[in-house]
């Protein structure tokens, strides 16, 4: 059989599917999972980046505050000293902290005691009122203030810093601080290779930024996704780690930290493929582990299945071989589970299958023996008959001849009918004897056949002068319908002769007084056709399969008038030309026999 | 099987195969043109100044430009090149320009506003990387945050220091009271000087100095009206005539408070002015931005975030001046 898949294909897929599944599920899982803490574990990474940058920046305002903590106090004692003293101290200040671009002394009351510029003219006990001023305000509450971030030129971004007032006599330090400044402290946060920190004002422009150019254009970046979130949740606590675009569209992972007494946001970014590049490795890893580990399964599956079909295919061969004949063959299968003890099945079945055809054989041999023996019995015994029978036979036949025709004196009308009768009886045993003899002929194949040409309507009016009489007596039409075309015919004659006179018999035999009997002929193609038709009592369908066979004879006809082998030697005669014969007949409607003989084409 | 789309299908493989070479190729001939380009393409940085081909001590300048670009990874001589204007003469500045131009230099750097003006004038196509005073009210920007056209740079905001200047002079002797500016009117810087508040009760008046000729007549003038100190400008003609006028000076025994840190090593007493190494820094920035494709139009102007002062102890010492406590103290680079 032409397997469309074998049981190898079958397996591995079965196997390699099953495997698989279990591997791509569990990696799939595994994969999930951890890219999911992964990306957790990033993002509060990135939230730690932006605390740390927050509090660096914090420091450095700090760094500023404690710088004018440090100069208010000495100050306290000299609201009453010198103003050059005065003086001297803001400028020590300004010599303290470059990010101070100016700085103001103030009496608790508002007005200002010195002032000192990077750029301005400083001024003396100038007097001039600040009370309005919210630095004063705020830094005459007792806390330090920081006012809103102001571009100067509309370019250099500048905060207020106001401290100092912690006693009601203590002065107030104002000072501007020069933001630019904070461009040391962001370029120096290292995030990644290509991210930055960076930090707004409350109003969403950027005021620090590794790129100064950005800062110095007044860059405003409220409208950015994650700039709005950082406004809407200022809280100390709050920290979004979120992918976002940035100002150029490009998408960015970022936090931010706030600084709340500035109102400040520090926001730490990174490119999104940068900041997942180690979560993408990672997914790649177990990517090609997952390939690695499925080509492995579908190795292990071929070879797996290669093991447990290899036995499977040793059965089928053996099976086939056995199927084939050969008994002897035995399946070799080694394997200690079912499927060696179903190859032992196979083999004990084989053996029993040997053993039955060995005994079968010898009974067959015997058989014929016996056939053979019987066989020449049978012709033995025909043999004698022929010989033992007939001899005795003939003289019954011509004695009873001899006495029937009174040559030896005149017999009484009692005597002549015996006489009679012994003749007629005798004649029949003859021909019965003779007609047995020529079926076994027959049968044992050794009747030859005397094939010759003649004269076919010479052969018909032979038999048909043989049932005249009879017909005569009966008063039976005999209507003779030859084809004129048909003059010589090619076949035993004397068999010829012995066929129709057998069908022209039996047709006076069965057809009433008065009837009608007809003989005709006729060429059908490289044969020709003789057929003998009568009026008489018809075969009914049910007989007609068996009038061919030995010894029978319809319900009804004078059994003393026939052997009953006459119509079967007739048939077997004509299948010896290589004819055949059939009937056509219906009860009380008469019968018409056919039979055809071949004729040879050189003839 | 019957495939419907069988990969290895002959025609499949040739259409493949052939794409796969087309794309080598394609890439090989893309990268050894790019590296080509590359090759012959070596970014030229064009130096226009009004300076003497001499630089003299602005050495240290030109130094920290090359050293900065280097760093940030521009190979002088393989991805980079300078080419030198230093005409010494503001009348030859416009054809130094257009020197460059035809040179065809991806970026030009001029110092002071005239050569800026001259670039300006010039070409609106290369990009300028200035370094001026006054670059708005000089018309070279229209703002220092958004500069528009093709240059930008540095807004040096000398001139804005005079009266701090003034001031200083007065620091150091309460008895100034009258000051001469010795500089160049053409220049215009004396004109922001007069809109400045100056110190109260000190009188100034200026010195105009053209060439190195007027300097006699200027120190004669100087002489005649009782002058207590004197400011040097910081045009680059004052800077031209640095021997000349630290010279004038000494003879007259006249304290001087100057600009730039440079006049200091030269004998100068005192220097006021914005920290000109911190803003080469930014320089070095602008030109890298724009050599990587940045547009000057999107770079603010930047201003300096540092004024130094600068005290020579030996010229006072020489001038038989004591420097104050406060000045000393406030001083960034002292000279002694």
């Amino acid at each position: 059989m032409n397997l469309r898949r074998g049981l190898v294909v079958k397996y591995v897929a079965y196997f390699a599917t099953l495997v698989s599944v279990v591997l791509v599920a569990s990696s799939l899982l595994g994969m999930y999972l951890s890219y999911g803490k992964d990306r957790q574990i990033l993002g509060q990474l990135q939230q730690e980046r932006a605390r740390s940058a927050a509090l660096q920046i914090e420091r450095f305002i700090q760094e500023i505050e404690r710088h004018l903590a440090r100069s208010t106090l000495p100050l306290i004692d000299m609201l009453t000293g010198s103003r050059e003293e005065q003086r001297f101290e803001l400028s020590k200040l300004l010599r303290q902290v470059p990010a101070i671009a100016d700085a103001a002394l103030l009496a608790p009351d508002g007005s200002e005691l010195a002032y000192v510029s990077r750029l301005g003219l400083d001024a003396e006990g100038s007097g001039k009122d600040w009370t309005s001023d919210p630095a004063f305000v705020a830094a005459r509450g007792g806390s330090t203030h920081f006012g809103a971030v102001h571009f100067r030129k509309e370019t250099e971004p500048y905060l207020t810093i106001a401290a100092g007032g912690r006693s009601k006599v203590g002065p107030i330090v104002v000072t501007e601080v020069n933001l630019k400044f904070i461009w040391d402290v962001v370029s120096r946060i290292e995030v990644g290779t290509a991210g930055r920190a960076y930090v707004i004002d409350s109003n969403g422009y950027l005021i620090a930024h590794p790129d100064i150019s950005l800062v110095l254009r007044k860059t405003d970046l409220s409208a950015l996704s994650q700039v709005r979130a950082a406004r809407m949740d200022s809280s100390a606590n709050a920290a979004i780690s979120m992918v976002a675009d940035d100002r150029t569209s490009r998408s960015v992972l970022t936090s931010f930290a706030p600084i709340p007494a500035l109102g400040w946001f520090v926001f730490v970014e990174q490119p999104v493929a940068e900041a997942l590049a180690p979560l993408y490795a990672t997914l790649w890893r177990t990517g090609w582990l997952l390939i690695g580990g499925l080509l492995l399964a579908l190795l292990a599956s071929v070879l797996l299945a290669r093991h447990v079909v290899q036995p499977i295919r040793a059965l089928q061969k053996g099976a086939g071989e056995i199927g084939a004949g050969n008994l002897d063959h035995r399946i070799a299968v080694d394997t200690g589970d079912e499927l060696e003890v179903l190859a032992g099945e196979f083999n004990r079945m084989a053996a029993q299958l040997h053993a039955s055809y060995a005994g079968l054989e010898a009974k067959v041999d015997e058989r014929t023996r016996d056939l053979a023996v019987a066989n020449r019995h049978k012709s033995e015994f025909l043999a004698a008959m022929s010989h033992e029978l007939r001899t005795p036979l003939n003289a019954i036949i011509g004695f009873s001849d001899v006495l029937k025709r009174q040559m030896y004196g005149v017999l009484n009308p009692k005597q002549a009918k015996y006489a009679e009768v012994i003749n007629t009886s005798g004649k029949h045993l003859l021909s019965l004897i003779n007609e047995i003899l020529d079926l076994s002929k027959v049968e044992a194949g050794k009747m030859e056949l005397d094939i010759s040409p003649f004269n076919l309507p010479a052969a018909v009016d032979n038999a048909l002068a043989l049932i005249r009489d009879r017909a005569d007596i009966k008063s039976i039409a005999v209507d003779v319908r030859l084809d004129s075309r048909l003059d010589i015919a090619v076949a035993d004659e004397r068999r010829f002769r012995q066929i129709l006179l057998n069908l022209l018999s039996n047709a006076v035999k069965f057809t009433p007084e008065k009837g009608s009997i007809a003989v005709a002929s006729t060429r059908l193609g490289n044969a020709i056709e003789v057929s003998v038709s009568d009026t008489g009592i018809g075969i009914a369908p049910e007989d007609q399969a068996t009038i061919f066979d030995e010894f029978s004879q319809l319900n009804g006809a004078q059994r003393s008038e026939g052997t009953g082998l006459g119509l079967a030697l007739a048939k077997k005669l004509v299948e010896l030309h290589g004819g055949a014969m059939r009937v056509e007949s219906a009860v009380g409607k008469g019968a018409k026999f056919t039979f055809s003989l071949p004729q040879p084409e050189t003839y | 099987m019957n495939l419907r789309r069988g990969l290895r299908q002959p025609g499949a493989t040739l259409t493949r195969r052939r794409l796969l070479v087309c794309l080598t190729l394609a890439f090989g001939a893309f990268a050894a043109r790019t590296r080509a380009e590359t090759k012959s393409k070596m970014a030229r940085v064009g130096i226009v100044t009004p300076f003497t081909a001499d630089p003299g001590p602005e050495d240290a300048y030109w130094r920290m430009l090359r050293q900065g670009l280097q760093e940030r990874g521009w190979e002088e001589g393989k991805t980079i090149a300078f080419e030198h204007r230093h005409v010494g003469n503001f009348a030859r500045l416009p054809s130094a320009v257009n020197e460059m131009i035809a040179l065809e230099v991806d970026v030009m750097l001029t110092a002071g506003a005239p050569a800026a003006l001259a670039a300006k004038g010039a070409t609106d196509r290369i990009p300028i990387v200035f370094w001026a005073d006054d670059p708005v009210g000089r018309g070279i920007v229209a703002s220092l945050a958004l500069p528009r056209g093709n240059a930008t740079g540095i807004a040096r905001q000398g001139p804005e220091t005079y009266a701090k200047r003034i001031e200083l002079l007065r620091q150091l002797s309460a008895g100034v009271s009258r000051v001469a500016i010795i500089d160049n009117p053409v220049l215009a810087t004396p004109l922001a000087l007069r809109q400045q508040r100056i110190p109260r009760g000190i009188d100034v008046f200026d010195v105009h100095i053209r060439a190195a000729e007027d300097l006699s007549s200027g120190f004669a003038v100087i002489a005649q009206r009782g002058v207590d100190a004197v400011l040097v400008g910081d045009t680059v003609t004052t800077w031209l005539l640095r021997t000349e006028i630290l010279e004038g000076l000494t003879k007259a025994r006249l304290p001087a408070v100057f600009g730039d840190v440079p006049w200091l090593a030269l004998g100068g007493l005192i220097t006021y002015g914005p920290n000109n190494l911190v803003l080469m820094r930014q320089v070095v920035i602008f030109i890298d931005k724009i050599l990587r494709g940045a547009k000057p139009a999107d770079l603010p102007v930047e201003q300096p975030m540092q004024f130094d002062l600068g005290i020579n102890l030996t010229t006072a010492k020489t001038l038989g001046i004591s420097i104050p406590r406060e000045l000393l103290l406030r001083a960034d680079r002292i000279v002694e």
